[in-house]
């Protein structure tokens, strides 16, 4: 086989706090190969979120190697892993979705700019993404003006735009009803069918867990 | 502009704005602390630079940029001439000249008497050296005799503190009175009077020239004085008002000890020493005040990286480095102080319309203290350079602490709480 897009290698997330240690990861190694969806579940605080984190470089681990295409990200500057997330990583978070500064097409449009992309080319990419999700009517509104469930289809839009090889979402669909979350996922499988992109995500809802391929669990700092 | 800085402008004007919103009170609280230092600061030099070229103004328009006088008697204006050509020679910045006469003398009229200086002008090219036509506040800047009843009487144009002493007006007669000289010796004198006819009026806007300052055409002066054909020298007008002060050393050392060479910067040389280091001190503290106005900015900005902690984590996710949320920042600062800046422009030319209204219907001036009855304010390129560099530079440096927290920000910190 060939190797991986995204390896994890004896990866430990340790907190220490005075005495207490809290090892959140411990030795966790993971290979996530370009085009799999992957399922990561697990109780509340079993280092789900941590996981993500490490995987998009936006977390460092404690011990263990993170590797993309098998070049170790630990030892590139800040400039290149902000590139790196940039171009080939798009994050949906657990909790924080949108910035609030920004109108719903210019949060889509954000990552394209830091790209350096035209105002026009970003906006006509972020403009097919918004009417794929069904959300072009809503592009002026600002986040404060939209609800949950639209937030968070916005928040996917952002995080596709760059047309990222990887998708890490945490709880895309927590806050969303059955409808909006069947979109989501239609979504989220439709981009890995049209562009081979691969999906890492958290999440509890048994019946999206059951659409993928390859399910891991995480306990008590391990894969179960 | 690079495309990367118009969209971190762009960006932080929607932070200043929160969005769709108006502009919020932490930043219009910051805007304006900056804006009154701005004004305040631009008052204060206002004020200096203002009453600095007052002086100056005052200074040159009686006496040219120089005067170049013989020492020990009065000269003939054949010697004169020769010293003369020499000047022109050494000096390139040399524009014009005039001959003068200047006579110690006294006033009397109505019973009252009190010291003057009359200075005889050449009528022909004083004009190029010095400006009294543009002193004159009553009547005008004529020095033909006046005939009357067969008889002539030169003209005069005195300065205004005489005119309300001896309640001179415009057409009226007065006498004065000059030492003449009766053997070689000095102890000799015998007095002569002469009739005058007011002409002008003269306001300086200086006590110790309004009080004691009679103008009159050179020859009435020669005449009156018993010397005819003599000057007392030349008064010089070079290109600028600044080339005076190196070049009356230049001149004096050329000349040699014969000459007495006086730029119009001498005789008040204190004075104008004075002012420059007031300006100095003045500018240091007002100073102060924007630098408390630069607190209220960093501060502001401490409280938008805390505000935005998860949103510098959705940026750093989006792929923004470290450097870039950096100058986010420090932009938001710079924009802070440029708005500020352009506020205080426009409070601090207000502010100096209110001065100048004060200062006519008030006399808010201490013309005692400071020499002279009022003062314009002057707005110097120079000094408004100076100004908006030194804010923008506070604003900077104010930014640089929090912008160096809001970029050390570690990005998950920021997303692990809803
Ligand atoms: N900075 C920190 N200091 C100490 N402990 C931390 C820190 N960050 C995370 N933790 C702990 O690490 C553990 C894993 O957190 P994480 O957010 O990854 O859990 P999770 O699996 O995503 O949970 P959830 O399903 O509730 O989102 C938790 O017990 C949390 O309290
Ligand atoms: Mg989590």
């Amino acid at each position: 086989m060939s190797e991986p897009l995204l390896r994890l290698d004896k990866v430990s997330k340790i907190y220490e706090r005075g005495d207490s240690k809290l090892e959140v990861l411990q030795q966790i190694d993971f290979d996530v190969y370009a085009g799999q969806a992957v399922c990561i579940l697990g109780a509340s605080g079993a280092g789900k979120s941590t996981l993500l984190h490490i995987l998009g470089t936006l977390d460092r681990p404690t011990e263990g190697r993170v590797l993309f295409n098998g070049k170790d990200m630990a030892k590139e500057p800040d400039e290149h892993l902000a590139r790196f997330r940039n171009q080939e990583i798009g994050f949906v978070f657990q909790f924080h979705h949108l910035l609030s500064e920004f109108s719903a097409l210019e949060n889509v449009m954000l990552p394209a700019r830091f790209a350096g992309q035209s105002e026009s080319k970003a906006r006509e990419h972020a403009l097919e993404l918004l009417q794929l999700l069904g959300l072009e009517d809503r592009s002026d509104h600002f986040p404060s003006e939209l609800s949950g469930g639209e937030q968070q289809r916005i928040a996917v839009a952002r995080a596709l735009v760059q047309r990222p090889k990887i998708l890490l979402a945490d709880e895309p669909t927590g806050n969303l009803d059955t409808q909006n979350s069947e979109q989501i996922q239609e979504l989220f499988f439709q981009f890995r069918l049209k562009f081979g992109l691969t999906l890492v995500v958290v999440t509890h809802d048994v019946n999206f867990a059951s659409r993928f391929p390859r399910r891991m669990v995480l306990k008590d700092g391990h894969w179960n | 502009m690079k495309s990367t800085t118009r969209l971190r402008i762009w960006m932080v004007w929607r932070y200043l704005r929160e969005g769709r919103r108006f502009l919020n009170p932490n930043i219009i609280l910051a805007v304006t602390g900056i804006a009154l230092g701005v004004a305040a600061l631009m008052i204060s030099m206002a004020v200096v630079s203002g009453y600095e070229t007052t002086l100056r103004d005052t200074l040159v328009d009686m006496e040219g940029h120089l005067m170049i006088v013989r020492r020990g008697g009065f000269a003939r204006p054949s010697q004169e001439r020769q010293v003369l050509k020499k000047i022109k020679s050494y000096l390139p910045a040399y524009k014009a000249s005039t001959p003068f006469l200047m006579v110690e003398g006294l006033i009397v009229h109505n019973k009252k008497l009190s010291g003057i200086l009359l200075e005889g002008v050449d009528p022909k090219t004083s004009a190029k050296v010095i400006a009294i036509q543009k002193r004159i506040i009553r009547g005008r800047f004529d020095l033909a005799d006046e005939q009357a009843n067969g008889k002539r009487i030169p003209a005069a144009i005195i300065g205004k503190g005489i005119a309300r002493k001896f309640a001179l007006k415009i057409g009226e007669i007065f006498n004065l009175v000059v030492p003449i000289s009766t053997g070689y010796g000095t102890a000799s004198f015998t007095p002569k009077v002469q009739k005058f006819v007011v002409r002008g009026v003269l306001g300086l806007g200086r006590s110790d020239f309004d009080d004691r300052y009679i103008v009159t055409d050179l020859r009435s002066a020669q005449n009156f004085s018993d010397m005819p054909g003599r000057i007392s020298g030349w008064r010089i007008r070079l290109a600028h008002a600044r080339d005076a002060i190196p070049a009356a050393t230049a001149l004096e050392d050329q000349l040699g000890p014969n000459y007495w060479v006086r730029s119009w910067r001498d005789p008040n040389r204190n004075l104008f020493e004075a002012v420059q280091y007031e300006k100095v001190v003045i500018f240091i503290i007002v100073l102060l005040m924007e630098i408390a106005a630069a607190f209220n900015v960093a501060s502001t900005l401490y409280l938008t990286v805390v505000r935005r902690y998860s949103q510098m984590s959705i940026l750093r996710a989006m792929g923004v480095s470290k450097k870039f949320v950096r100058q986010l920042f420090t932009t938001q600062g710079l924009v802070i102080g440029a708005a500020g800046s352009a506020f205080g422009v426009l409070l601090g030319w207000i502010g100096c319309r209110i001065f100048l209204k004060l200062e006519t219907v008030y006399g808010l001036f201490p013309g005692k203290v400071y020499k002279l009855d009022h003062v314009v304010l002057q707005i110097r390129k120079t000094d408004m350079a100076v100004i908006l560099l030194v804010t923008l530079v506070i604003c900077y440096v104010a930014t640089l602490a929090p912008a160096r927290r809001g970029a050390k920000l570690n990005p998950v910190e920021g997303l692990r709480y809803e």
